[in-house]
Parts: C-alpha cells; structure tokens; sequence
C-alpha cells in the first residue's frame, strides 16, 4: 500500500500508509477529488489537527484498520456506551483537553469509530452524575439567573415521585 | 510498531511563516492554546454527539448544567418529539396496512394487539403535542419530558418487532403514567410561570424598542433605486472601465449621488418625524397611564363602599330578623294578656283577633273606671315592658275615644 503525507496544524509531516489514512473520510475525499496518484509527493494538509492529536489519531486509525465499516446511526435505539474495548478505554486515558481535542479531530477527519468511542467515554463521564458534580467534572459555570434556574427545576419536577 | 513516520526534517515549516501570522501574534496564540479546552467549548454539533450516547431523561436532566446545555438538550428534547411523532405515524401506517381491511378478520389478526398499542401512543402523542407544541412554537420552552420519549421509543421498538402475544395494558401502564403526570404538572405549575415570564418578556420587548428610536434610522447605506439605475449598475457589472465608458458612467454616478445624498435626508427627516411620533406616544401614554391609575383608585373605593354598604344590610336585616321575633314574642305575650282579661273580667272573646279581643276588654273596662295596667307575668322585664307600654298605648286611645263620644 502506497504512503501519504500529512500535514498537521503545527507543520509536522506524518508520512503514513494510505489505508490508515483512508479511515478519514475527509482525507478520503481530498485524495479522490483532487486526484492525488499514486508515488507523489503530495502533502495533505490538515490545519484543524496539531501534531500530538494527529499522532494519537494515526495510532488509532491503525489499530482499527481491518475493522469493519461502522453501520449508520439508528436513532430509533438507545445507544450503549457500555461496548468500549479494553484497547480503546486504555488508549482514551488522557487529559479531558487531549480527549476533546481527540473528539474534534475525529470529527473533522471523519472517522466514525473514533468519534464514537470518544463520544461514548465523555457520556459515560456524564452518566449517573448530578448536575453539580457534572459541572464539576467539566467545569461548567453555571450562568442562569436564579429565576431561569428556578424555572428549570419546576420544569423538570415532573417525575419527581412523592 | 507503527507504521507512520513523522518528518520534520526538509519541511520548510516556519514558525507563523506560511499562515501569514506575525511571530508575536503566533506566541500569543501559543499562549492561548495551551488552556486546554472544556466541553462547554465544543462545538453544539459535537456536544449534540455526546448527548446522544444518553437516554433523553438523562438530556432533560442535564438542561439544568449552563444556558449553553439548556438550550442543546432543549433543541435535542424538541427534535427527538417530532421524530418520535414521525416514527409512529409510519409504524402504524404499515401495520395498518398489514391488517384486514374487515374489522371482525382484523380482531383476531396477529398485529391486532401492535394497532390497538400504537393507538393508545397516538392519543398520548396528541395529548402531548396539545399540551407542549403551543409553547414549543412559541420558543417559551421545549419538550420536558424527556423520560416519556424514551418510554415511547421503548413501546414503539418493542410494536416494530413482530412479536406475538403482546400484553398491551402492561406495555402501556409507564407510559400512560408518566405521560398524563407530565401533562397535570405542566399544567398546574408550569403554564402560569411561562405566562407570566411571557408577558414580562413582550412587555420589556415594547418599551426596549420604543425607547431606542435609533432602531428605527434607517441604514444610511445603498439607498438610491436600484430598479431605476438599473442601466447604471449593469455597465458596472460588465466592468466597463475604459475612459469613454467612465465618461458615460460619471452623470449617473453623480445622478446617484445626488439621490441618494435627498434619500439620505429624506429618511433623516422620516426618523426625525418617527422620533417625535415616539415622544407624543410616550407622553399619551404617560396620560392613559396616569387615567388608569385613577380608574383604578375610584374603582377601589367605590369597591370598599360596596363591602360597606353589603355589611350594613346584613346588620339590618339580622336587626329586622330580631325585631320580628320579638314581635311574634309580644303578639303571643299579649295572646295570654287577652286570656287573662277574659278570665278576671268574665268576657268570652268575641274574636280571635288579639287587637279586638284587647278592645274589647278595654271597652268594658274603660267607662266605669280606670283600670290598672295589668302587668303580664312574663319572665323577661323587657317584654313586660313592652307589653304594659302596647296596653298603655291602647287603653289612651280608647280612652280619647270615649271622651270625644
């Protein structure tokens, strides 16, 4: 398999085989619409994805390479969160700035499965938590008016069982 | 291991050279980009992902994060009811049409429970949309309920399977519960609160946009005709640009000037007119304002007389009430006085009239002498006063009509 090159935001080459690459729908698009053949010495370049994310992206990718094409969303269904793979979860224990970067490049380079997978592990960061502790772990500011907070809460006290 | 190779060696990469970015600005940028980002920052597409991976009580719940998530878990809840409402109505279209056109054959058929169960979702579904979608256009609020959504995706994935011996009250108990205690609680608690927030909201709205009258200036850009111009524009959309064709074009630029320097003073005196208007509609409704608030004090008072006068009449007519009783008490004393009359005196009543009955004894009594005010053995003072001073009263007049006979 032929080799491409990639360029991340920062101005590093990764020069990778080209069925890594092709996970990335987007590379996949820029390859086939602007025709690159074959031993040129081509470079992608990729400004939305810096060195260390793209590294980790490329790790990714070539771990998951023989894995099948992931199968359309079916919104009719809950989705698990639950199927990560030992490998994944391993590879998804780095900082939430590296984590959200990962979601973002996987996002622009449009890779499903990574997407996914990083996706899963913020929600499962999410799940079970009270609203406080989420803002904790996320560090979210809570910006409501008392009132607007207020309204909220009524709205939702709905199920809350007497 | 890997089979990428990273180059860094002949890449003629310098630092902010090729985006055009200045060293100092790239350091600053680099200063900036080391604060990691938060979720909060992430793009709502990318947030809308995660939220995704939980169940749509968990997004509902989750509304109460930020502003931010209010309003993405609220698109998702509004999003996930019309799908819902989407979905059903196509399930049911196919189980319909996989049903017999006879209703006796459609009884027995093996998705007769599946229809009966996606009819009960629909009347929820109608219920639901009645309740909410009013709001939900008016951008007052989204879809609340975000467990009802997953209870019916629960009972709509469990009809589109072609499963048999479906227990349809069992199916739809949570749903039926959890769907009408939403419905009662937005009801009686939400409504009023959105009401409220509502009219405050169009209220601030009113005085906010007649107090900045500069809202109204027009933009002093673009304003000549263009319909007009039209010739004008179009050599300029050909690019005539030689000096002949400039020589055309400069009368009709300065045609445009020209308009567009009167338009331009014209829309200034429209604002100047606009803003006028808006002071007279302040002051007219300063004056309503200040008639209401009278209105309002006369309407209070006359109110408090009302309370009065209503409170007066009932102390009067408990007064009457007691008058009448005491009434019928004396009536009944002077009854007895009449009996005992007819017992000293050895008359038999002519009548059962008490007035004639008394005359009577009176005028018997009267013309030989003067008889004594008999007082009447009663066990209250006041009625035996009452009942001398009724006698008295008699017996004067009785006595004035003697003497004048």
């Amino acid at each position: 398999m032929p080799n491409i090159k990639l360029q991340s935001s920062d101005g590093e080459i990764f020069d990778t085989s080209l069925d890594i690459a092709l996970c990335s729908l987007t590379i996949k698009t820029m390859i086939d619409d602007c025709g690159i053949d074959e031993g040129e010495d081509t470079v992608v370049p990729l400004p939305n994805v810096n060195s260390t994310i793209l590294r980790k992206v490329l790790t990714w990718a070539q771990y998951h390479k023989d894995d099948p094409q992931p199968t359309e969303d079916d919104d009719s269904k809950e989705k698990r969160t639950d199927d990560i793979s030992s490998w994944d979860a391993d590879f998804l224990k780095v900082d939430q700035g590296t984590l959200f970067e990962l979601i973002l490049a996987a996002n622009y380079l449009d890779i499903k499965g990574l997407l996914d997978v990083t996706c899963k592990t913020v929600a499962n960061m999410i799940k079970g938590k009270t609203p406080e502790e989420i803002r904790k772990t996320f560090n979210i500011k809570n910006d409501f008016t008392p009132a607007e907070e207020e309204q909220v809460r009524k709205e939702n006290e709905w199920c809350e069982e007497k | 291991m890997s089979d990428f190779v990273v180059e860094n060696e002949d890449f003629n990469v310098i630092p902010g050279g090729e985006s055009g970015i200045a060293p100092k600005d790239r350091e600053i940028e680099d200063v900036e980009e080391e604060k990691p980002i938060q979720f909060i920052e992430l793009p709502e597409d990318v947030i809308e992902m995660v939220m995704k991976f939980l169940s749509f009580d968990e997004i509902a719940q989750n509304r109460i994060l930020c502003r931010r998530m209010n309003s993405i878990c609220s698109q998702i809840l509004n999003r996930a009811f019309t799908k819902t409402t989407v979905r059903h109505a196509a399930l049911f279209k196919s189980i319909k049409s996989m049903l017999p056109r006879r209703e006796s054959e459609r009884r027995s058929h093996a998705l007769a429970r599946h229809a009966d169960i996606l009819t009960c979702v629909e009347t929820r579904l109608s219920m639901l949309t009645m309740t909410y979608s009013k709001y939900i256009d008016l951008n007052m609020c989204c879809f609340i309920p975000g467990k009802v959504l997953d209870e019916i995706r629960k009972v709509l994935n469990l009809v589109s399977t072609p499963k048999e011996g479906l227990r349809a009250h069992e199916i739809l108990q949570e749903l039926r519960d959890i769907s009408s205690m939403a419905i009662e609680h937005f009801d009686e608690h939400v409504v009023n609160l959105l009401k409220r927030r509502y009219t405050t909201r169009s209220l601030q709205c009113m005085i906010s946009s007649a107090s900045t009258s500069k809202a109204l200036m027009p933009p002093p850009l673009c304003i000549f005709d263009f319909q007009n111009k039209q010739k004008a524009n179009s050599r300029y959309v050909y690019g005539l640009t030689t000096p002949s064709e400039t020589r055309n074009i400069e009368p009709h630029l300065r045609e445009i000037r020209t308009e567009s320097r009167e338009a331009l003073s014209n829309r200034c005196l429209d604002a100047e007119v606009n803003k006028k208007l808006i002071v007279d509609l302040k002051v007219k409704n300063k004056v309503l304002g200040e008639k209401v608030t009278k209105l309002q004090k006369i309407q209070s008072r006359q109110a408090r007389q009302l309370r009065l006068s209503a409170l007066l009449f009932s102390r009067m007519n408990t007064q009457i009430m007691e008058m009448k009783r005491r009434l019928n008490e004396v009536e009944s004393k002077n009854t007895d006085i009449a009996a005992n009359f007819n017992h000293i005196t050895g008359i038999k009543p002519k009548s059962q009239n008490n007035v004639e009955l008394l005359q009577q004894v009176l005028d018997s009594a009267l013309p030989e002498h003067h008889a004594p005010i008999i007082q009447p053995r009663s066990s209250s003072i006041y009625k035996k006063r009452t009942a001398a001073e009724i006698l008295g009263v008699n017996a004067d007049i009785l006595k004035k009509r003697t003497r004048s006979e």
